[in-house]
């Protein structure tokens, strides 16, 4: 019998405007500990210095430690919304010792048994995308389930309820008259470390290298010096 | 252009200290018994004491590495759920299978071998060698399948985990080879004196190559890594130049692989005890620094 459901989500990075509204609805949603979410919004800003500001004071922002940073208008602040992408070859699921970690046959949601959980944390070690943590008090392995119990409902995951510029779209991957489907076809869709052999089902449209990128912005990148002035 | 990461969400590491512990310790446990079932399987009488040597730290070895196993869980009750369910694509899975077959044929050879019965410490020993190999080769592949971490996601992974691993357990031996011939000589007979010594002589010179080979591993590993995506660049970098530099370049594979090999290799800075004690240590030191790295440094590059 072939399967009819696979949930997915298709994300329009020109709609988001970095509100934060699904990360605080998730958050609400699970009670998830202090420092562990389920869904984040991460957030960069990218620019270059304009060569005529020259002589005005250094910018006092509280995010820039070098003042002299990228200035408007040569900027542009980024968002990128960060949740389990529900793998259809998932790694996490692979490497579970004792099968907590399993894939729904009915709808492709890749959940975690809490039943099975000992807690070894391999899954997150393997998860590409860092997705899993450990939760404190139950001592379990957790991550973003699309709100199985809200889908099971025939709600939408909290996330994209929570969204007040509709840039999260979730739906059935399968069925083609959805609008996940549609925009799929119709728009140009990126997907988070393709080369990982993962097949995610969290679509971007208008994804930004930079933003995606989990090097950029980190504290040290070496070869920065060696291959700048090339 | 700049970049400026404004907020982003790092979940903390998933592999902790006690595992890089665990790991060296298996290392210690597997590199002694594969030397030691060698030695037997080898069939000279001289190669006994080598034999007996390694059969008393395996024992003492494995039975303290679970510990650090269980307490590394987040829920260290339900440890024995691994071993009612098995899950055949995880390494993990087929960890807990092996290291269960391993201390019960080794703990056999073992007794066989103290009791001195030959043809059954040689049966038990060809059964035991393959589970004391998968029981450090398993962590290589713990490790190699972890296809997030780039340091980790290598094919050489485990051939490098199981090569480090004879370099620690035979650096182990040789310190207690040598510790043993400085307080027993004075009451030996010169022919025993001289089997002491050979076996001294041997132990190092298999130390210097598999220590050879360590390097050999680490330099293909790190200069195909260093043409091959960013992630890997950049780790390459972070190992060369970076935060973990000095450790892993250093004190791993300078003063732990290729100066120990030097001072083996030349047979006047061979026949010095002393100087074969601190080789043996820098060795043994170098092995936990690598599987520190390994451990640490992969996780250091950020995912998201």
């Amino acid at each position: 019998m072939k399967k009819e459901v696979k949930w997915g989500m298709v994300i329009d990075l020109k709609r988001c405007v970095g509100c934060f509204a699904c990360q605080v609805a998730c958050k609400a949603e699970h009670e998830t500990p202090l420092g562990a979410w389920r869904i984040w919004v991460k957030t960069i800003q990218k620019g270059t210095y304009p060569e005529m500001a020259t002589l005005s004071l250094p910018w006092d922002c509280p995010y820039c430690e070098r003042p002299e940073e990228a200035r408007y208008p040569r900027m542009s602040v980024l968002f990128l919304p960060w949740l389990c992408n529900h793998c259809d070859r998932p790694i996490c699921n692979t490497v579970c010792p004792v099968g907590a970690a399993y894939k729904r046959k009915e709808d492709g949601i890749v959940m975690i048994d809490p039943h099975r959980c000992i807690g070894c944390n391999y899954c997150r070690a393997a998860c590409p995308y860092n997705v899993r943590f450990a939760n404190p008090i139950t001592g379990m392995i957790q991550k973003c389930d699309f709100c199985v119990h809200r889908v099971d409902s025939g709600l939408p995951p909290a996330c994209v309820e929570a969204c007040p510029t509709n840039a999260m779209v979730f739906g059935n991957l399968k069925d083609p008259s959805s609008r996940v489907s549609q925009l799929i076809s119709k728009e140009r869709v990126q997907v988070l470390k393709q080369n990982m052999a993962t097949y995610p089902n969290v679509y971007y449209i208008h994804l930004d290298k930079d933003v995606a990128d989990p090097l950029k912005g980190w504290e040290k990148h070496y070869y920065h010096k060696e291959y700048e002035n090339l | 252009m700049e970049i400026q990461l404004l907020y982003n969400v790092f979940h903390h590491e998933s592999v902790s200290m006690l595992i890089a512990i665990y790991f060296h310790i298996v290392g210690l446990h597997a590199g002694c018994s594969i030397v030691s079932i060698t030695a037997t399987l080898i069939g000279k009488k001289e190669y006994k004491p080598v034999a007996k040597i390694g059969a008393i730290f395996v024992i003492i070895l494995f039975s303290i590495s679970p510990i650090f196993l269980l307490t590394d869980l987040f829920q260290p009750l339900r440890f024995w759920y691994l071993f009612i369910h098995f899950n055949p694509t995880s390494p993990l899975s087929w960890g807990t299978f092996i290291l269960c077959a391993y201390p019960v044929f080794t703990g056999i050879y073992i007794y066989f071998l103290f009791k001195g019965n030959v043809r059954w410490s040689k049966i038990f020993g060809v059964i035991s060698l393959p589970t004391a190999i998968g029981v450090h080769g398993y962590t290589g592949f713990v490790l190699g399948f972890a296809k997030a971490r780039v340091l980790w996601n290598t094919a050489v992974m485990p051939s490098y985990f199981l090569a480090s691993a004879m370099i620690s357990g035979m650096a182990f031996m040789l310190i207690v080879a040598l510790i043993r011939y400085r307080f027993t000589y004075q009451d030996k007979p010169l022919e025993d004196r001289e089997k002491d010594l050979e076996i001294i002589d041997l132990l190092s010179k298999w130390l210097a190559g598999f220590m050879i080979l360590n390097v050999f591993y680490v330099f293909s590993d790190l200069t195909v890594m260093y043409y091959h995506t960013e992630d890997a660049f950049e780790t390459v970098e972070l190992v060369r130049l970076g935060k973990f530099s000095f450790l892993y370049i250093w004190v791993d594979n300078v003063f732990g692989n290729i100066v120990p090999a030097l001072i083996i290799v030349f047979k006047k800075t061979r026949r010095s005890h002393l100087l074969l004690l601190i080789a043996a240590i820098l060795a043994s030191i170098g092995v936990f620094i690598m599987r520190y790295v390994m451990v640490f440094g992969g996780q250091y590059v950020p995912l998201s």
